[in-house]
């Protein structure tokens, strides 16, 4: 009797742990309300890292993180003004200033975008916008809202304010607000972009060192897609920093601290970490920086090295024993394809 | 002709009946904060019937954010509790039990977890067993209030019980 006793406490704690993990760990963190998000992807297998399919794999981790930025740029600045305008959020940007009505009738508030389509604003703002503060939450919409950005954005998410310092109608804040229910479909002229998270993710813009502003994106199970990718980051920060001089040449653009999984098109994961800042400027191909890929599970590496804006050295180490067995040289343009 | 007293007692349920009752009822609140309130794709089990979810309400507001992680940790401490009943002691080691594995389940979900994953990974290679617990480490986040409800549930567990008991020996 003693040892069955034992067997059904061992049998309530098995249950306990499977119960646990099967509910995802009991985080609510998409909001207690919203639009159903599509289920987190299955963890495919590692990819082998070959010297056959290093230019792949390179390519795709490249690709991958200019996704990213892309995409933070999009998601940003539909909210924000795009730098090297001074952001002054709250009294140049339509999105505020619909934020406000909404806190002031209580009710959605629908305006046009500038050059077709419309955004719609609602949610629950626990203060006037004028003087966000944490939880303040917001809902949008976008209805093949074009602003002249060179896209429009069709789809939905939610704005949370996660930390404001400063003011930000000034150039000096920090503010942080996470992105829960994200379904937003991004239309080029050359094609559409999905983008989906099934938790939320962060976005900060800090702008202390205005006019340097930089803007960090910590995504979680962050889903983007083309017709022919698909990404899934899981995690790591990727932050962007831009210097809002005039002068073009003092812009940079840095990717740093980014530690990712990434669902590559090869059908399996990898793992890719920015062991040197990339720097570039603005919009063109990166002078600097470092990329150590790797294989979860073996130890299998690719060592991105830019040597400049028109080369880029790969160094492979195939079977993992850490030296490297084939170095191949290409260009950031060839790995964006 | 003889004489005596006779005492008659009012019939109870036993004690570990109305625990587990109580252990049941928090475990079916629990799953309707998951069913109603929450993403059904932020749930392994849930996430394959994604495409049958239903909008989902705030019926439970502010609360459903914390009241599965208590309720669960209640429940299964309650039948931890009640399955070593024999031993009067256990009540608290088997509240600190719970309390234990489930505040390591949500540390795995702080950036340990996906160390640990890939770690293990490593040792075992790529078995499916694994593939659950990669999916919860990474796709989870860590949260403290989940880790304070935890607690909260695991000593409403043992209080429950506790004054259960002692009313039931008044009575």
């Amino acid at each position: 009797m003693r040892v069955l006793r034992f067997v059904m406490a061992f049998a309530v704690v098995v249950a306990g742990v499977v119960s646990t993990v099967g509910s995802g760990g009991g985080d609510n963190l998409s909001g207690p309300t919203g639009p159903v998000t599509p289920p987190p992807p299955i963890q495919p297998p590692w990819v082998d890292i070959t010297i056959a399919n290093a230019q792949d794999v390179s390519a795709t981790i490249v690709q991958d993180a200019d996704q990213v930025f892309d995409f933070a740029a999009m998601i940003g600045g539909q909210i924000f003004p795009s730098p090297p305008t001074a952001p002054n959020l709250l009294s140049t940007n339509s999105k505020f200033e619909l934020f406000e009505k909404t806190a002031a009738t209580g009710a959605p508030a629908t305006d046009t975008c500038a050059v077709s389509g419309a955004v719609t604003v609602s949610g629950a703002p626990g203060n006037n916008p004028v003087s966000l503060s944490e939880e303040d939450t917001f809902d949008l919409v976008f209805e093949t809202c074009d602003d002249g950005d060179g896209y429009s954005l069709d789809g939905s998410f939610s704005v949370i304010v996660n930390e404001l310092a400063g003011d930000p109608r000034t150039d000096v804040f920090r503010l942080s607000y996470q992105l829960p229910n994200v379904i937003v479909t991004v239309a080029f002229d050359d094609g559409t972009h999905t983008m989906s998270s099934a938790s939320r993710f962060s976005l900060t813009w800090d702008t202390v060192d205005f006019p340097v502003t930089v803007l960090s994106l910590t995504p979680n199970a962050l889903a983007l897609s083309t017709q022919a990718d698909n990404y899934v980051l899981l995690s790591g920060v990727h932050s962007r920093t831009i210097n809002a001089d005039i002068s073009v040449s003092t812009t940079l653009a840095e990717v740093g601290e980014a530690q990712l999984l990434s669902q590559v098109s090869l059908d399996g994961y990898i793992n890719y970490e920015t062991v040197v800042p990339l720097q570039a400027p603005n919009g063109q191909a990166p002078e600097s920086g470092e990329v150590l890929v790797s294989n979860g599970l073996a130890n299998e590496t690719i060592r991105i090295v830019i040597e400049s804006s028109t080369s880029v050295r790969l160094e492979i180490d195939s079977d993992g024993d850490g030296t490297v067995n084939d170095t191949q040289y290409t260009t950031w343009a060839a790995l964006l394809g | 002709m003889s004489s005596g007293q006779v005492l008659f007692r009012e019939r109870h349920l036993p004690v570990e009946i109305g625990l587990i009752f109580t252990a049941v009822a928090a475990l079916s609140l629990g799953t309707a904060v998951y069913l109603l309130d929450r993403d059904w794709a932020n749930s392994i089990f849930l996430g394959t019937f994604i495409e049958y979810q239903w909008p989902r309400s705030a019926m439970f507001g502010a609360f459903g954010g914390f009241l599965p992680a208590l309720l669960h940790a209640y429940a299964i401490s309650v039948l931890l509790i009640v399955v070593l009943w024999p031993w009067p002691r256990t009540r608290v080691w088997g509240c600190l039990l719970w309390f234990t594995i489930a505040s390591t389940l949500e540390l795995l979900q702080s950036g340990v977890g996906e160390a640990c994953s890939i770690a293990l990974e490593r040792l075992l290679g790529d078995i499916a067993l694994l593939g659950y617990l990669k999916s919860y480490a990474f796709h989870g986040q860590f949260d403290t209030f989940d880790l304070f409800a935890t607690g909260v549930g695991c000593l409403t567990a043992l209080a429950v019980t506790i004054a259960v008991e002692q009313y039931r020996q008044r009575t």
